[in-house]
């Protein structure tokens, strides 16, 4: 069992040098897109997990500006009941 | 001046007549108060993300208009003594004004491409009971008459093909990412429960 458990660790070693090499883009920047509609749900959609929570930056990659817009604009979906607070199946 | 964005959700139990009256009485609040509504989308009834009052649905409405600072605590006002509206929100719009040509031709290309495919099929039959004479010249127009669509129907269809592959394609980093932060969590227990139940079976054998 200690075998398997140094395996692990060696294959975690070597996963972390080639997703620190990794440069995410904004993809906001990337479109081109200034405003992020609170209405559109698919683009907010893509920007939460499965539960229902935001997608934090350093895995979504997008830039400070647009994470503090489409974080905002989340917000505004939760309240208005075009998104959840918290996904059905987890309620 | 300033622009603004207003979008409510009515109760969709009431007529549709009941429904326009609603939505015209918040018009009629923004232009009395000199505000000038730029776009008015009708997104119809939706589910609702969550119950709300026991409703499962929604009408959604949103307003862009250009008015004073006195309007948005009037609707607040309007919106709070009436029972319809289940959810509103007021907030200053920062994006562009979308045109309502565009939208429009959107929404009504995509049903009526529809409509007569399903209608044309249908006169076809009545032309064959006619006269054996006319079949002829009905069925010349009829056989014409698809074409349009077919070729409508490509139109509409590729805007919609030109704006998914921009939105298609960030997906796959959207499904990594939970697989990303799944895998360390499910590898992390197989890391610690063997830890854990190595310790007894070592205290075992040593009291053994």
């Amino acid at each position: 069992m200690a075998y398997g458990s140094n395996t692990n660790r060696r294959t975690y070693k070597k996963r972390d040098p080639s997703a620190k090499k990794r440069k995410k883009v904004c993809r906001f920047c990337e479109d081109g897109i200034k405003y992020i509609d609170f209405k559109d749900e698919r683009t907010l959609r893509r920007f939460t997990t499965e539960r229902g929570k935001m997608v934090p930056r350093r895995t979504s990659g997008n830039c400070a500006k647009h994470q503090r817009a489409l974080t905002r604009s989340i917000k505004r979906a939760r309240y208005m009941a075009i998104m959840g607070f918290v996904t059905e199946s987890f309620r | 001046m300033r622009t603004y964005e207003t979008t409510f959700v009515i109760n969709p139990q009431s007529d549709d007549a009941v429904i326009d009256q609603q939505v015209n009485a918040i018009t009629k609040i923004i232009t009395d108060n000199g505000g000038s509504i730029h776009h008015e989308n009708r997104m119809g009834t939706r589910r609702l993300a969550y119950p709300i009052l026991g409703l499962a649905q929604g009408y959604y409405t949103s307003l862009i208009y250009d008015g004073e600072t006195v309007i948005p605590p009037q609707l607040d006002k309007y919106f709070k003594l009436e029972e319809p509206y289940i959810r509103y929100l007021t907030i200053c719009y920062e994006g562009p004004i979308p045109t309502t040509e565009e939208e429009v031709e959107k929404e009504t290309e995509g049903k009526p491409a529809d409509k007569p495919a399903v209608a044309k099929p249908e006169k076809k039959p009545e032309a064959k009971t006619e006269a054996p004479a006319e079949e002829v010249k009905t069925e010349a127009p009829a056989e014409t008459t698809p074409e349009p669509v077919a070729e409508e129907a490509p139109a509409v269809e590729t805007p919609v093909e030109a704006e998914t592959p921009a939105e298609t394609t960030p997906e796959p980093v959207a499904e990594e990412a939970p697989a990303e932060a799944e895998a360390p969590a499910k590898e992390a227990p197989v890391e610690e429960a063997p830890a854990e139940t190595k310790p007894p079976e070592a205290d075992e054998k040593e009291m053994l």
